[in-house]
């Protein structure tokens, strides 16, 4: 019994890796479509996107007037139509499939943010006629989302065009990821239209171009397994020297900060920084958690605040299971230390256990 | 002195006394060798322009077995103490630089266990390096070609090929490795090989006169980038030699130029192995793929995902590669080299792969997707 609950645990971290990417391709396969130009077959010439760009609020912003509001992507279809994206492809559901009632506050707050006179687009006085609202979601939670939006359309004026894509993988002769508009309406009504009788974007153009490039959205990985995959498999070993890796010395291990190791990231993993709108992505927090967890397993340990001394060592499995299993261990031993401290101080309520991802299945999306 | 011992002097005698490449090949030529030495020959390549070819010092460090003589350009190779004679255990190594040709050519002669296990065992170890191209089935057949091309009034026939397929053992397919002693023609041999789906480890083949008679002269070429003989010839100095230098250019050209540190914008120039039959759509192979991946040496790998598509991430620990492997295609497979990806790795990588799952062709994927 024991051993299932560790393997279940494991593939819980090792899922959530998965599904960050997931989310990431939906996110890059509909910004593909958007950009597409069907009748010449290649992008539509002047169109401009970016992943976690800093928009401004006009003073009547129902939520945050003249605030900053960061959508999970914004597509300029040209210089006078725009579309705001957020991700909610992992969007937690209650039992009975409905969203529950705190997320969709959170998106009726998200919707009044971005249902407004946005600047920060890419014209020269950052603003375009109007732009449209799609909420991306995965096609099993369509339904339950289509409903929230349907209900919160009838209880206020939502000004934007508003829409519902779901997106789903299909395998066939090739990967494609499918869209399908499930609810509202797009402005380009062409474009709604061809979203409405659903459209394939082959996966593998995507891996070739953009997602062999981008691996962050602007939306904390559910889990810093996801980041320490990219710092250990792709980062680690090329700042370090090769020697190192042959077999760890006395001392030996790579010193680098956080700043570096997520400057290296951002270059690499990050999506291009357009301008000063845009945030770099991974943001250093991320990265940070990432690193604080491998000093937890052993393959770290911290110099200074932000310095840390990795352990250049050869792993021979897999190595997001091995990470899985030794964050597993951490975890369990973790929980039994606090429990030990909290019945020492005859601690009525139950002891605060580590974060666990088992029913954060929504923590993909921003906050 | 025993005649093994008398040839590997008489092989250094002609390095120190030949004033160039030509000239010792030449000498070289007229040496009668015999059992158990073979002569030895392939071409490694510098990843960084820049830096100086490798020489013998670099290539083969200075240990018990390898004492290195004259400068740097000559190695006395001797494996330590095992049950084998003296005379297997004994070989010499040359290293001459080629500047102009952009590689440096390693000729060894030695016997057979000699040359794998310590200098082949040393170029395998000597990256980040130095770089021996491999010899995919398309860049064997390529060579061959070309060297029957060049051969005016002769034939190549094949003698030998040790091959690997996949068979079906106990309801479970495995990799099989074959050795078939026939007497086919290259086109023969290939079509044979494609129709069987199996690809070469290594060709020994014969030259023929237009008559059919034979001349004696005969060479195996293997797919880890060499070339070997027992009887020193012109031939195989003055006509292979350049062949498998320019064959063996062209796949590290292929190779080079892909760490995204190096490329504008840090964009990707990924690669495509394609296959010319759905061989994905059979989603086992999947599995066996990720199987290939787990045994690659010197690598570290993730599965991402593993069906129905597959996306692996893989880190060469010798020098700090590292790549995404993704199937999402079922005649196809991509490979999208990450911050760095020397030629030397990806080279690894490949042939790693290749000795447990079957070579597909190597294309550049920008020009089945478009930049």
């Amino acid at each position: 019994m024991a051993s299932r609950r560790v393997s279940k645990r494991v593939s819980e971290l090792t899922n959530s890796v998965d599904n960050y990417e997931a989310s990431l391709s939906a996110l890059l396969a509909f910004i593909n479509n958007a950009t597409w130009d069907d009748k010449r077959e290649q992008p539509r010439a002047g169109t401009k996107y970016s992943l976690g760009r800093r928009m401004t609020a006009s003073s009547q912003n129902r939520v945050s007037p003249n605030g900053d509001v960061t959508p999970d992507a914004v597509v300029q279809r040209d210089p006078t139509n725009g579309v705001v994206c957020e991700v909610k492809m992992n969007i937690a559901r209650s039992a009975d499939g409905r969203i529950p009632a705190f997320r969709v506050d959170e998106l009726r707050d998200q919707i009044r943010r971005y249902d407004d006179d946005l600047t920060g687009w890419f014209t020269p006085k950052g603003k375009v006629a109007q732009h449209d609202m799609v909420v991306l979601c995965d096609l099993m939670r369509a339904t339950a989302l289509a409903d929230v939006l349907r209900e919160l359309e009838e209880k206020e004026h939502v000004r934007c065009s508003l829409a519902l894509v779901a997106a789903v993988r299909a395998t066939q002769a090739k990967e494609y990821i499918e869209l399908k508009k499930e609810h509202g309406r797009l402005s380009d009504a062409a474009w709604g239209e061809r979203l409405r009788q659903g459209v394939a974007v082959p996966v593998e153009k995507l891996a070739a171009t953009q997602l062999g490039r981008i691996r962050y959205y602007d939306a904390r990985p559910e889990c810093p397994l996801y980041t320490m995959m990219h710092l250990w498999m792709h980062v680690f070993p090329e700042m370090s020297a090769p020697m190192l890796w042959q077999g760890a010395r006395d001392g030996s291990g790579l010193e680098a900060t956080v700043e570096e190791l997520t400057r290296k990231l951002q270059a690499f993993f990050g999506p291009t920084p357009l301008d000063d709108r845009d945030v770099a992505l991974p943001r250093p927090e991320w990265v940070k958690e990432a690193m604080d967890m491998f000093v937890n397993i052993g393959k770290a340990e911290k110099v200074h605040d932000s310095t840390y001394r990795i352990t250049c060592s050869r792993l021979r499995s897999d190595h997001i299971e091995s990470f899985a299993r030794r964050i597993e261990k951490w975890e369990k031993t973790a929980k039994r230390r606090l429990s030990k401290t909290h019945a020492k101080q005859g601690d009525m309520f139950q002891a605060k256990l580590p974060a666990s991802s088992s029913d954060g299945a929504d923590s993909t999306e921003s906050p | 002195m025993t005649s093994v011992s008398r040839l590997l002097s008489d092989f250094s005698t002609m390095w120190r006394a030949a004033e160039n490449w030509e000239q010792f090949t030449w000498n070289l030529a007229g040496l009668g060798i015999r059992r158990p030495l073979a002569t030895y020959l392939c071409h490694v390549f510098q990843p960084d322009a820049k830096a100086p070819l490798p020489d013998a010092e670099s290539l083969f460090r200075r240990t018990a077995e390898v004492k290195v003589n004259r400068g740097t350009l000559l190695a006395r190779l001797e494996l330590p103490r095992t049950s084998l004679a003296e005379d297997y255990r004994k070989g010499v190594a040359a290293v001459w630089p080629r500047p102009d040709l952009g590689y440096a050519t390693v000729i060894a002669l030695a016997p057979s266990f000699v040359w794998e296990r310590v200098v082949l065992a040393r170029l395998a170890s000597a990256p980040p390096a130095v770089s021996k191209p491999t010899l995919t089935q398309d860049a064997l057949r390529k060579l061959l070609v070309a060297i029957e091309q060049k051969l005016s009034a002769m034939r190549l026939r094949v003698r030998k090929a040790t091959s690997r397929r996949w068979v079906v053992s106990n309801r479970r397919r495995v990799l099989a490795s074959r050795i078939d002693w026939e007497d086919l023609s290259l086109p023969e041999a290939f079509a044979e090989a494609r129709d069987e789906h199996k690809w070469f480890s290594s060709i020994k083949f014969e030259m023929q006169k237009a008559d059919e008679r034979p001349t004696g002269i005969s060479a195996l070429v293997s797919r880890h980038g060499y070339l070997q003989t027992g009887r020193t010839c012109h031939e195989f100095f003055a006509l292979m030699a350049p062949i498998l230098g320019d064959v063996a250019s062209e796949r590290y050209r292929a190779l080079s130029g892909r760490s995204r540190a190096d490329t504008p914008g840090h964009k990707p120039r990924p690669l495509a192995v394609q296959y010319d039959q759905p061989f994905f759509r059979d989603k086992a192979n999947n599995a066996r793929l990720i199987s290939a991946v787990r045994r690659v040496p010197y690598f570290g790998y993730t599965v991402v995902h593993a069906n129905p598509y597959v996306h692996v991430m893989m880190t060469d620990y010798v020098d700090g590669s590292s790549y995404d492997i993704y199937v999402l295609e079922e005649s196809r497979m991509l490979l999208i080299p990450q911050i760095r990806a020397t030629p030397g790795s990806l080279d690894r990588l490949l042939s790693g792969l290749s000795v447990h799952f079957p070579e597909g062709r190597l294309v550049e994927a920008s020009a089945v997707y478009g930049e």
